[in-house]
């Protein structure tokens, strides 16, 4: 990658100096943990597209996406992405507004209203897993390794740092404000360089031509399990604990409709960008690691000036990922986990102070998980499956079957989806090997003298079935109908009410 | 011009418009809110202030 400009270097600066002092000054308006964690529930449409829009997509789309349309083509646009925008809808019109109904401020709390702490636990323990934001650190090091050469170690404390630092002093308010900005920044940027790159290359034909047909396949090359495993993987949305934290923080149910339309739009828009550009690098025979292939193809287009832009962009994508997963990771130990299995009754401004000192534990997790093992490629994966695995199923029936929603089917649920997702990871990481054409472990196995591979994605399609047969068994055995009430005085509802009006 | 290739700049102008068009409408929104409340600035400049002393 060609060295950056003085010019560059210094709009990247004031980019990361500007985010800091944004979180400085929302720090003055925290007056407790509602108005800390979901920013006193007063988020309006606006604000909610960009902190949307700009959380849900980090590095593992930019790079991960661009990664497939590098390799195979516009396979990565219709069955990598739009899937999600399916679910979205679906979360969007029938989710959010029941969520929208329940006092609550975190995604495992709302399993805690049906089930009581253990299942609460066990989702919060799988939220943190999926919250912690490794792949963003990771990406962030080795981003600022490439473009701005500053060693991978310094790259991670820089990225993670600034993050973390406007995050606990802020909380969602000063996230959701910094995203505003991120989410202008790489949506412009990347829409420019797409802009330049499509002239540069001569116009879609000249591209298209360089490229083989199976490009234009909208299914690829992929086996057909695979395809269906990136479908499944769609429905983590409807178990997003950022997503679920942004529904509470919405000051109404059209609010969180608007913004989740319009984010749609947004986020189709930008997967095709992605993808093109992805092609493009292919196109432009670029000889690289398939993940920064989208990378090195912009920078080599884009003018000085531009070049800053983008890469404080790039950066945007990730620091917005990290913040708000930040917050989530510190929520779901201190409010999550902490305050229901120790200490019911813990005020309101101690539970602020735990939530920051846990998210500094969460920062450095995550830090220390970047810094020594910068080769998980399949961490992503992992989290998504634990999630889906321990908390859909739950929570799912908590919404739509409450009936059925007794304490000892949701810890059945959430327990045996959990402990089938992880045996099969460790089945297939001690049993397979890496695949090199793939990209991916996989375990063969002979049945009856024909080979079956299978993909550690694979999890979530035995995960599933298991954790909603143990919600039948569960729910069918008995037990009590409801939790033994577990909210003393210092509950959600009783933590202080908003003290500002509502939020742009 | 194919498909595709209308696709593509469709999407550009959707993420390049749409992302400046949201930013603009949350600008108006803050501005807005900072003009309606003059009693909540006034609050929150004092606060401020105290905080500093």
């Amino acid at each position: 990658v060609t060295p950056v400009s003085a010019l560059d270097l210094a709009i990247v600066l004031v980019y990361l100096g500007g985010m800091l002092a944004l979180g400085a000054v929302v720090a003055t308006r925290i007056t407790g943990f509602r108005d800390y964690f979901v920013a006193g529930g007063q988020m309006t449409t606006p604000l909610l597209v960009c902190t949307l829009v700009s959380t849900y997509y980090g590095l593992d789309v930019l790079f991960g996406g661009s990664e497939v349309a590098y390799q195979d083509g516009v396979v990565s646009w219709f069955f990598y992405a739009r899937p999600y925008y399916l679910a979205i809808i679906i979360a969007a019109v029938f989710v959010a507004r029941r969520l929208k109904r329940i006092d609550a401020l975190s995604l495992p709390d709302v399993a805690a209203r049906s089930y009581g702490r253990g299942t609460q636990a066990v989702i919060a323990v799988a939220s943190f897993l999926y919250s912690i934001p490794l792949m963003a650190i990771m990406g962030i090091g080795v981003l600022l390794d490439l473009v701005l050469g500053i060693p991978f170690f310094w790259g991670v404390l820089l990225g993670a740092g600034v993050s973390l630092a406007y995050t606990l002093l802020g909380g969602l308010v000063a996230g959701a404000l910094t995203d505003t900005v991120q989410f202008t920044l790489m949506c412009v940027t990347l829409g420019i360089a797409a802009a330049i790159e499509l002239n540069q290359q001569g116009g879609w034909n000249a591209m298209a031509a360089a490229l083989p047909d199976t490009f234009f396949d909208p299914m690829g090359t992929y086996p057909v399990w695979v395809l269906l495993v990136f479908g499944l993987s769609a429905l983590s949305v409807l178990v997003e604990p950022a997503f679920y934290q942004r529904i509470f923080a919405a000051i109404s149910y059209r609010a969180v409709l608007a913004a989740l339309g319009i984010g749609v739009a947004l986020w189709a828009a930008f997967d095709w960008i992605v993808t093109v550009l992805g092609m493009a690098a292919a196109a432009a025979g670029i000889e690289a690691d398939p993940r920064y292939a989208l990378l090195i193809v912009t920078l080599d287009a884009l003018p000085i000036g531009f070049t800053g832009l983008f890469i404080a962009g790039v950066i945007a994508v990730a620091m917005s990922t990290i913040d708000s997963y930040l917050l989530i990771a510190g929520g779901n130990l201190s409010y999550d986990l902490f305050r229901p299995l120790f200490k019911p009754q813990i005020g309101d401004a101690e539970l602020l102070r735990l939530t920051r000192w846990m998210i500094v534990v969460a920062g450095a997790t995550s830090i220390f998980f970047a810094l020594f093992f910068q080769s998980i490629v399949s961490a992503w994966i992992f989290m998504a499956t634990m999630l889906i695995s321990a908390a859909f199923v739950p929570l799912m029936a908590s919404l739509y079957l409450p009936r059925f929603a007794r304490p000892r089917a949701g810890l059945a649920a959430s327990l045996g989806g959990f402990a089938v997702a992880l045996g099969f990871f460790v089945a297939v990481h001690a049993f397979g090997s890496f695949n090199d054409e793939w990209g991916t472990q996989i375990w063969v196995v002979v049945v009856r003298g024909t080979e079956v591979q299978l993909w550690q994605e694979y999890a979530v399609l035995a995960a599933l079935p298991v954790s909603a047969l143990a919600f039948v068994i569960g729910s069918a055995s008995g037990g009590p109908a409801s939790p033994p009430k577990m909210h003393g005085p210092a509950t959600v509802s009783a933590l202080e009410p908003p003290a500002h009006g509502n939020l742009p | 011009m194919s498909t595709l290739e209308m696709a593509t700049w469709a999407a550009i102008v959707v993420l390049v418009g749409g992302s400046l068009g949201v930013f603009a409408w949350f600008l108006a929104d803050a501005i807005r809110w900072l003009r309606s409340h003059p009693s909540r600035r006034r609050r929150a400049q004092d606060g401020a202030r105290r905080h500093g002393s």
